[in-house]
């Protein structure tokens, strides 16, 4: 199978893996519209430098994958809480 | 072919979903599921009027707003409540209520013989003249 698409299957579970455990619902097409997007982009990359285009799906899945428990969040260590 | 794969499968999916929002009556545009963070609501999200039939931007909720509330079962019920009403000839079926009769109302409660019909004519040939 086309690593471009086991990767984009690995992100899309990723975040309907997000959206039922976080938000209690499924994703919505808008939510996967997106990085479908992305990887359709990765995917026309593949066709002209396959290994380039596999290390940056995977790579972007590892990031959807460290976000996934909480790192990554924006803000600095250490400064104050936003006021809300 | 891979980028036609992943639109087909997305398109399905939001096929799916579209069809799964009209059954349970959610209030979700087509044009809302398929923008990335257009909803940033909380969930499940408010019901569709009942009156709605296809939610496609937004505009059968707030059509629907001010008719007259139909049988529950969000938009698929709707959709069979239109139906039925078209099966009638596009009306809806009379009261059971009887018509306001001046007459009727004025003598239902007298015996039989002590009240003349409509013309002033008494029960047995009497003819009341005035």
């Amino acid at each position: 199978m086309n690593p471009i698409i086991v990767a984009w299957l690995l992100g899309e579970g990723i975040i309907t893996y997000r959206a039922v455990g976080k938000k209690h619902r499924p994703p919505l097409p808008g939510e996967l519209l997106a990085s479908s997007g992305l990887f359709a982009l990765l995917g026309l990359l593949h066709m002209a430098q396959p290994s380039l285009a596999t290390t940056l799906a995977f790579g972007f899945d590892a990031a959807a994958w460290v976000n996934l428990f909480g790192a990554g969040q924006p803000g600095i260590p250490g400064a104050p809480a936003a006021k809300k | 072919m891979v980028v036609l794969g992943m639109g087909l499968l997305w398109g399905s999916y939001t096929v799916v979903f579209w069809g799964w929002t009209l059954v349970k009556g959610y209030d979700l545009p087509l044009t809302t599921i398929v923008k990335p963070s257009a909803y940033a609501g909380a969930w499940p999200p408010a019901q569709l009027p009942d009156t709605a039939v296809l939610n496609i931007n937004g505009a059968a909720s707030k059509q629907a707003a001010g008719g007259p509330p139909a049988a529950s079962g969000g938009a698929l019920g709707a959709l069979g409540s239109t139906l039925g009403q078209l099966k009638l000839g596009g009306g809806s079926l009379p009261s059971q209520q009887a018509p306001a009769d001046p007459f009727y109302d004025q003598y239902r409660n007298k015996p039989p013989g002590t009240y003349p019909d409509p013309k002033g004519n008494y029960p047995g040939g009497i003819v009341v003249s005035k």
